[in-house]
């Protein structure tokens, strides 16, 4: 019987390398014929050449820096094939780029399993690829991303990370209170009120809303709580954005104060409003309620 | 010459000195061990050198190159020995192993019959003989290059040793000690 660590040792020793092997080696990479020891020019040829070799697999991929400003469709490196309908430009090399997006549709497609490392940023978010079709579209409403195959892994500037899969889309909400504001306004017809609602909410939380852009984002919040039928809470919207200094649109919300003070039979309350709406000669269909109001409170 | 040159000058020097100084040896040994007597190992050692130099720009620098390596040098392996099971069967062509001869010694007469055996093995217990036994690497390292977990790795090579003393016997070579205990990270 035999030791099975002795035998392993022993076949250890015979499927080691030696010199001659790592030479023949060599060679075959080369893909030339052996070198003869008496041809020491042919050896400093094949070191060159091998040399020549590795320094052109090793060597940084072209860099692919350019504007993508109404550009079409254009190839990145021999990887990466983009359709530009917008603004935006590219940094970086064939294996590891950055597109940064302004406005528009841009279309990737990035050959599947090939090392490449795309990311698409635009002011809402970031979305990173590797070996994937997908779509970003930059407009009012935010950053829209639409995956036709594989998977991305999308960063929104506000919101958390998340991946997305074949035939999943995400839309990543402006950074902005101005931009919240371009988005709701955009919506303010199709979107549901009460998610207007959220999304309006989070915007007046932003650091930059301020003066008209709050004031603005507080009519359109008035007008949401309206239409989700909380009533007081729109009334209480209306008449808070009025006390503001940088008030926008008195008119809208002087009215729409009025007439849901005057659901509840609140001449008191709704005197001022329409008082004002007079003063602007903008009293309209609201002038009885302003006679009514005046002789039952006083002038 | 920039900063940024130079660091790629060294980035460079650093990658052939991994390439020449460490893998191609390691390489050829594995490919012997693995392709065992029916395949050319160095020709086997000179296509997979050639697919890690030509891949070498994709690969992720933050890993390992060990691993990376060891799963290109199967697949090679694997299609020489895929072809040498076909060249037999083609009049006139032999392989490496029927064409050496010459002096036998012990250590070729054992290398040859851990060869016969392990030809006849899976490619997972031929896997983990050869990177533990052959090789002596700790369970940890030979997990790392096959990707599998620790505990995976220990329990492969315990039936790997014997599915080896199943197939020893069977050819009328029968080992008095294998041992059971993988050795230690």
């Amino acid at each position: 019987m035999r030791d099975y660590r002795e035998t392993l040792r022993k076949a250890r020793a015979e499927m080691d390398v030696d010199e001659d092997t790592l030479d023949r080696v060599h060679v075959r990479m080369n893909g030339v014929r052996p070198r003869r020891p008496f041809v020491a020019a042919a050896g400093v040829a094949t070191g060159l050449a091998f040399a020549a070799v590795l320094l052109w697999a090793l060597a940084p991929p072209p860099r692919v820096d350019r504007s993508l400003d109404g550009a079409g469709t254009v190839a990145l490196g021999d990887r990466v094939e983009v359709q530009a309908g917008g603004t935006g430009s590219v940094s970086g090399d064939a294996r590891d780029m950055r597109l940064r997006w302004n406005d528009g549709e841009l279309y990737v497609e990035v050959e599947p399993h090939q090392g490449v490392a795309l990311a698409v940023q635009t002011e809402e978010a970031e979305v990173r690829v590797v070996g994937t079709g997908f779509t970003v579209v930059r407009d009012a409403l935010g950053t829209r991303v639409d995956v036709r195959h594989g998977r991305v892994a999308v960063t929104c500037v506000r919101g958390a990370a998340l991946e997305l899969g074949t035939g999943e889309a995400h839309t990543c909400l402006p950074t902005t209170a101005a931009g919240s504001l371009g988005r709701a306004l955009a919506r303010r017809d199709t979107a549901d009120a009460t998610e207007q609602l959220t999304e309006l909410d989070d915007a007046l939380a932003l650091p930059d809303a301020v003066g008209p852009v709050r004031a603005e984002l507080r009519v359109l919040r008035a007008g949401a709580l309206l239409a989700a039928g909380r009533r007081d809470e729109a009334l209480a919207e209306a008449e808070g954005t009025l006390a503001e200094d940088a008030a926008t649109r008195p008119v809208e919300l002087h009215r729409l104060a009025a007439r849901l003070r005057m659901e509840h039979d609140d001449c008191a309350g709704a005197l001022p409003h329409l008082e004002a709406l007079a003063a602007a000669g903008s009293l309209g269909d609201d002038a009885a309620a302003l006679e009514h109001c005046r002789a039952l409170v006083g002038p | 010459m920039g900063a940024a040159s130079a660091r790629s000058a060294r980035r460079f020097e650093d990658d052939r000195e991994v390439v020449f100084g460490r893998l191609v040896p390691l390489v050829i040994r594995w490919c012997v061990r693995l392709g065992g007597g029916r395949i050319d190992a160095e020709a086997a050692a000179g296509d997979v050198m050639l697919v890690l130099v030509r891949r070498w720009a994709d690969r992720d620098p933050e890993r390992p190159v060990e691993p990376w390596a060891w799963g290109v040098t199967c697949n090679i392996v694997a299609r020489h020995r895929r072809q040498a099971w076909w060249r037999r069967w083609i009049p006139g062509i032999t392989g490496p192993e029927a064409a050496g001869g010459g002096r036998e010694n012990e250590s070729r007469e054992a290398s040859r019959l851990v060869h016969r055996v392990l030809d006849e093995l899976s490619d997972d217990h031929r896997a983990i003989l050869v990177l533990m036994d052959l090789e002596e690497r700790a369970a940890s390292e030979a997990a790392l290059l096959l990707g599998v977990p620790e505990g995976t790795a220990r329990s492969r090579l315990r039936a790997a040793r014997q599915a080896f003393r199943a197939e020893a016997d069977r050819i009328g070579v029968p080992f008095f000690d294998l041992v059971e205990d993988a050795p230690d990270a």
